[in-house]
């Protein structure tokens, strides 16, 4: 169902949570429905056991899965629960840092980009979309 | 996290074989440590020494100086305590050619005390060894997996694993793989020492990359693929002195550019160069193998598989 390549230039963890994040929202995953153990899924994927660990700890402060010991992990049942302010931070981060480097290869210097996504960002407040 | 292995300062000298000729030096002021319950990469050329350290923790080999110890125990003076807690799949393939398969596993059996032999036997099933074939018979793969049966089984602490998919295809690299990583989810400690950089890739989650006898750096994987960058930079610019900042690993003059390996914060890095007046060609992540390649003097792209 996953499918992870180490050599992406990406972390592992977040490919991981990627394709989680997206089997649970276009319902491949169901709700309550359990995932693979973390040994399965290393084993099948060949990587790391505490990736995969990783993964799973970052979907369950997203709210987008629950650890119950002893039993595995499971997609939660309620309708996701806000995101906690670290989380929704640390996404957002992920996000401009990503912004960053594709804008530095583009030939942007940062105070560039600092003024481009302040003058974007200017636009859509005027119109009086939300960003 | 604990460590499982610690080396300080190791240096191992051999002795000169022909008098007057200068003594080689494997080791070369070593530091490491292994934590447990993870899998660490070691990679490095061919006479990086990492051959060498794995002998050392094995206490097959007494360092010239410094410390090694596996579990706070000396790895020479308290070296039959350690073997009991760690097994090991050697490179060389070759010394065993006289036995008989099933009278070396029965060896080590009788050496071990928490052997497994339900799990041995589903691995010999299912890896189609043939017990009663001599190890010189084998195939390169299936000596490999007769090694792999004989350290696993033996349900070791901590695994030291010399090139332990030699001769494996693809599938049956995978299906070792696996293996292993059952082990890690366990929390049974593993060294890997390796050429196949993709493996290092997929099943460790630390990385250490030897050089001349010592450690060039030591990395999470996972940080790595995050926060490492490469910057290609042309113009006017002076690796020597770029190789002083402290986000930079390394900084090697190309053809055409100067190749900067940052582990650190790119985006600072990034505007000092423009201050002075170096021109960005290109900033990406990377990956491991770029990383070995660029801190590595003198490896090249064949000494990979």
């Amino acid at each position: 169902m996953f499918h992870v390549r180490p050599d992406a230039g990406e972390p592992i963890y977040t490919q991981l949570t990627r394709q989680i994040r997206q089997a649970v929202a276009t319902g491949v995953l169901g709700r309550g429905e359990q995932l693979p153990s973390v040994r399965q899924l290393a084993a099948d994927l060949v990587i790391n056991p505490n990736t995969v660990v990783r993964a799973y700890r970052d979907l369950e402060a997203d709210g987008v899965l629950e650890g119950v010991p002893g039993r595995g992990w499971f997609v939660t049942n309620n309708r996701s629960p806000r995101l906690r302010d670290a989380e929704r931070k640390r996404r957002l981060n992920e996000l401009i840092e990503q912004l960053w480097a594709e804008a530095v290869s583009l030939g942007y210097d940062t105070e560039q980009i600092a003024d481009l996504v302040a003058e974007a960002l200017s636009r859509k407040a005027k119109t009086g979309r939300r960003a | 996290m604990s460590d499982a292995i610690v080396v300080e300062r190791l240096v191992k000298r051999f002795p000169a074989l022909i008098p007057g000729r200068a003594a080689r030096i494997a080791v070369d002021g070593l530091d490491l440590r292994v934590q447990e319950g993870r899998v660490t990469g070691l990679l490095g050329p061919n006479g990086s020494g990492k051959t060498t350290t794995i002998n050392v923790l094995l206490g097959l080999t007494k360092p010239t100086s410094g410390r090694a110890t596996v579990f706070g125990r000396d790895v020479w003076r308290e070296s039959l305590g350690i073997r009991s807690r760690v097994a090991y799949v050697p490179a060389e393939r070759t010394v065993f050619d006289w036995m008989q398969v099933g009278k070396f596993i029965g060896g080590v059996t009788s050496l071990s005390k928490r052997w497994d032999s339900e799990y041995a036997d589903r691995l010999i099933r299912r890896w189609e060894i043939d017990k009663r074939a001599s190890m010189g018979q084998l195939s390169t793969g299936a000596r490999t997996r007769v090694l792999l049966v004989a350290a696993l089984a033996r349900r070791p602490d901590i695994l030291l694993l010399d090139e332990p998919t030699t001769g494996l295809d693809p599938a049956a690299t995978d299906d070792a793989l696996s293996e292993l990583i059952g082990f890690a989810a366990d929390g049974t400690t593993i060294v890997l020492v390796t050429h196949h950089i993709e493996v290092v890739d997929r099943i460790c989650d630390r990385v250490t990359i030897m050089s001349s006898g010592h450690a060039l750096l030591t990395s999470d994987l996972e940080d790595m693929r995050s926060s490492w960058a490469v910057i290609d930079v042309t113009g006017p610019s002076r690796p020597e002195e770029m190789h002083q900042w402290e986000e930079v690993t390394s900084a090697t003059r190309r053809d055409e550019y100067t190749r900067l390996i940052v582990h650190a914060n790119p985006a600072a890095v990034v505007d000092r160069l423009r201050l002075l007046g170096a021109e960005i060609a290109s900033v990406h992540p990377l990956t491991l193998r770029e990383v070995y390649l660029g801190v590595t003097p003198r490896a090249a792209d064949d000494d990979l598989a």
